[in-house]
């Protein structure tokens, strides 16, 4: 899998708190990460989602992934930013993506998280498929 | 002659039938045009005629002129995250 200096696709388990780690600290006051996590969901027959499974466009979802991360360093008072995305099949409660903010103050490393992950919905050529308990596999709409 | 392989990325590949295919362009040919017979070819790919396109992993407008050996990718709808 493509990685850059600030931007990860893995097939791996991911954690915001590792990601966090690989950040710089000089003049950081504030760190905001954000985790999205597989969420337990039943069809309207009753039937358990199970796992999702991602599939991405690589290296085109490094790449677009490492250009936002660069557009909210442009974009926001923060001094770093970086993202992961996971891909392959994942079990409801595994995180999907994580991404984590470092910033002098509070405000902007909210601010830029809450941008970044909004982006990646848009730009990052990734998509899904729910796994359903009984086998069904279906794409899962773009939201 | 110039040659480009289209990719059909994520939903796309169910309905194209196949993840990639190559196609022979006329000198000067743009995105839009390929993406007409792309579609032509594989009607099922009609309702993602808005869907957003990439030359060499960079998102680009119909107007793009191809070359050859670019790698072109019909980019669905996303659901990442």
């Amino acid at each position: 899998m493509g990685n850059t200096e600030r931007a990860m696709l893995t097939r791996d388990a991911i954690s915001a708190a590792a990601l966090a780690g690989r950040l710089p600290r000089e003049d950081v006051g504030a760190v905001a990460t954000f985790e999205g996590v597989v969420r337990g969901e039943r069809r309207a027959d009753g039937v358990a989602l199970a796992a999702l499974e991602y599939q991405a466009y690589d290296p085109m979802a490094v790449e677009q992934m490492s250009l936002l991360c660069e557009k909210a360093r442009r974009d926001f008072a923060i001094i770093d930013a970086a993202v992961a995305h996971r891909v392959g099949e994942m079990k409801t409660g595994e995180v999907s993506v994580a991404i984590a903010v470092v910033a002098a103050h509070r405000d902007a490393a909210f601010e830029a998280c809450r941008w970044l992950i909004d982006a990646i919905k848009v730009d990052v050529p990734i998509w899904k498929k729910d796994v359903w308990a009984d086998g069904r596999r279906e794409w899962t709409p773009a939201s | 002659m110039t040659r480009v392989n289209v990719r059909f990325l994520g939903p796309a590949a169910d309905l194209a039938e196949k993840p990639q295919q190559v196609y022979e362009l006329a000198a000067g040919e743009t995105l839009g045009q390929l993406l007409g017979r792309v579609v032509e070819e594989h009607p099922r790919l009609g309702p993602l005629l808005g869907a957003r396109l990439a030359v060499n992993r960079r998102y680009v407008a119909l107007d793009h002129v191809l070359a050859d050996g670019d790698e072109v990718a019909l980019v669905p709808p996303v659901s990442g995250g």
